[in-house]
């Protein structure tokens, strides 16, 4: 093992068990793991950026001057820094980038969402029919009408909202059940690490 | 009758909480250094998943994009599975990078990966420069690749020097796509949808009805979402490892959830039974310091 994957798992090894101590009670020794979590994803962050930023500049640079129009960005983006200058106008032009990502984005977000999620999801998945892509589509538009608030069911209609519930239910529950797996999952994947994690360090561990 | 039990049941609840963790502790414990060898199941997604990979001809590229980092560490059994499956298909792997802990996390998949031994860089597999997880990201990179990712993250070289990457333009230009990101669906509308790019999604087990979802629609043509589907690719591949292990221990706390669940049911049920007035949810009186 190089030194920093050594490190990581001194660390690792130290810090799970000072985490999973709050199962029994909030103690000194998970607040201390909390924190220095804190304070390293903090770091990793900021590093994440840096090397995020020198491979953006890098790209850029060894492609050329074809690519030099990308160059752009930096400033319109360093502008959101001016939201720590005091002063009315200054701020305003910090919300620029800001609308600018966030327009770009929903304008590429929903062409996808129409064409992938609404057109190709849900047509495709209907197609062909057959008892089972029946029943997709039964519950798609009885999940649909639960959420439809413009009019008051009256009715037959109460008894697609009643049903748009239960659907919606049904879809709780297996979501909390395949969520809880995820957890048992996630504990026995760290307990495997642990257990490789000292195995890499000389301890005998059987299995 | 039904009073003893009730009261029996309402003791099993007043135990102390820590005992439930630490049996857990030991439920998950036991099955990782004494395996039992409990029998694991194929699904359809991952059986798909698999048997998609044997068509696709020798030689030909997969864009594996992948987010993995320091708290995946853990979680690399479906990545080994697949990769060791592509190689065996003798495929080349383009790895797009979501973040900058991915390229160290793919070279320790890579590492361990029984058929990835003597696989040359830039020619059997290369990874791209990171590519920040966004959705304007994920739209331009599919449609202009070495436009987008103009150099690799290991040796900083221009993409066009690798013989891996020629011929590679668009998303339209690789035989297989793997969609190994958090969440997942910003690759579905801006790649596989739009450039119908066969894929196959790994993610965690409470992703499954999402999937069946996109592979009912032609989105994607399998997938192996957690440890469960691992395991049943590493049965398949003839290779048990880590994810056969655990899945003796899914098994047993699983068991023990489920057990944990029907006591705690009984216990409310049997309650209501014995005084119809009394409400299933508990109040907390604050002023009288109640939690």
């Amino acid at each position: 093992m190089t030194w920093d994957i050594t490190l990581g798992t001194i660390f690792g090894l130290a810090l799970i068990p000072m985490m999973i101590s709050y199962v029994f009670k909030e103690n000194i020794v998970y607040q201390v793991a909390e924190r220095t979590a804190l304070a390293l994803e903090i770091t990793y962050s900021l590093s994440a950026g840096y090397i995020l930023l020198t491979s953006y500049w890098n790209d850029i640079m060894r492609a050329g001057p074809t690519q030099y129009i990308f160059l752009i960005w930096l400033p319109i983006g360093a502008m959101i820094l001016f939201q720590t200058v005091r002063g009315r106008k200054m701020f305003y032009y910090s919300r620029l980038p800001m609308a600018l990502f966030t327009g770009v984005t929903v304008g590429v977000l929903l062409r996808g969402i129409i064409y992938t999620g609404v057109l190709q999801t849900v047509v495709g998945a209907i197609k062909p029919i057959d008892p089972y892509n029946i029943l997709y589509l039964v519950t798609f538009i009885f999940g649909i009408a639960y959420f439809m608030y413009a009019f008051k069911y009256r009715g037959i209609f109460k008894a697609s909202n009643y049903i748009g519930l239960i659907v919606i239910m049904l879809y709780m529950g297996q979501l909390f059940g395949t969520t809880a797996l995820k957890r048992v999952s996630s504990i026995s994947d760290t307990m495997q690490w642990i257990l490789t994690a000292l195995k890499s360090f000389g301890i005998p561990i059987p299995g | 009758m039904s009073k003893n039990i009730s009261k029996t049941l309402d003791r099993i609840q007043s135990i102390w909480h820590g005992w439930i963790y630490i049996i857990l502790f030991v439920l998950v414990i036991i099955p990782l250094v004494n395996p039992i060898g409990l029998g694991i199941g194929i699904g359809r997604l991952e059986k798909l998943a698999f048997d998609y990979v044997k068509t696709i001809p020798a030689g030909s590229k997969v864009l594996y994009y992948t987010n993995m980092a320091s708290w995946t560490v853990g979680n690399t059994a479906p990545t080994i599975a697949l990769v060791e499956e592509l190689y065996r298909q003798n495929l080349k792997i383009i790895f797009v990078p979501h973040g900058s802990e991915a390229p160290n996390m793919i070279q320790r998949v890579l590492a361990v990966v029984p058929s990835a031994t003597g696989k040359v860089y830039g020619t059997d597999w290369l990874i791209l420069s990171i590519l920040p997880d966004l959705e304007t990201n994920q739209a331009q990179f599919a449609n202009d690749i070495p436009g987008t990712s103009p150099s690799d993250s290991l040796q900083k070289k221009p993409v066009s020097t690798f013989p891996i990457m020629t011929g590679i333009k668009t998303a339209r230009d690789v035989a297989l796509g793997v969609n190994q990101e958090e969440e997942g669906s910003q690759y579905i509308r801006q790649v596989a949808g739009p450039y119908g790019l066969k894929t196959i999604s790994i993610h965690g087990v409470d992703k499954i009805p999402t999937h069946a979802a996109w592979l009912e629609s032609g989105l994607i043509v399998g997938a192996i979402d957690g440890v469960p589907a691992a395991a049943a690719y590493e049965v398949m591949l003839g290779m048990p490892r880590e994810a056969s292990k655990q899945m003796d221990v899914m098994s047993f706390t699983v068991l023990y959830a489920l057990i944990l669940l029907a006591i705690g049911n009984a216990a409310v049920i049997m309650r209501r039974y014995a005084n119809p007035k009394l409400s299933t949810i508990t109040t907390v009186d604050t002023k009288k310091g109640g939690e």
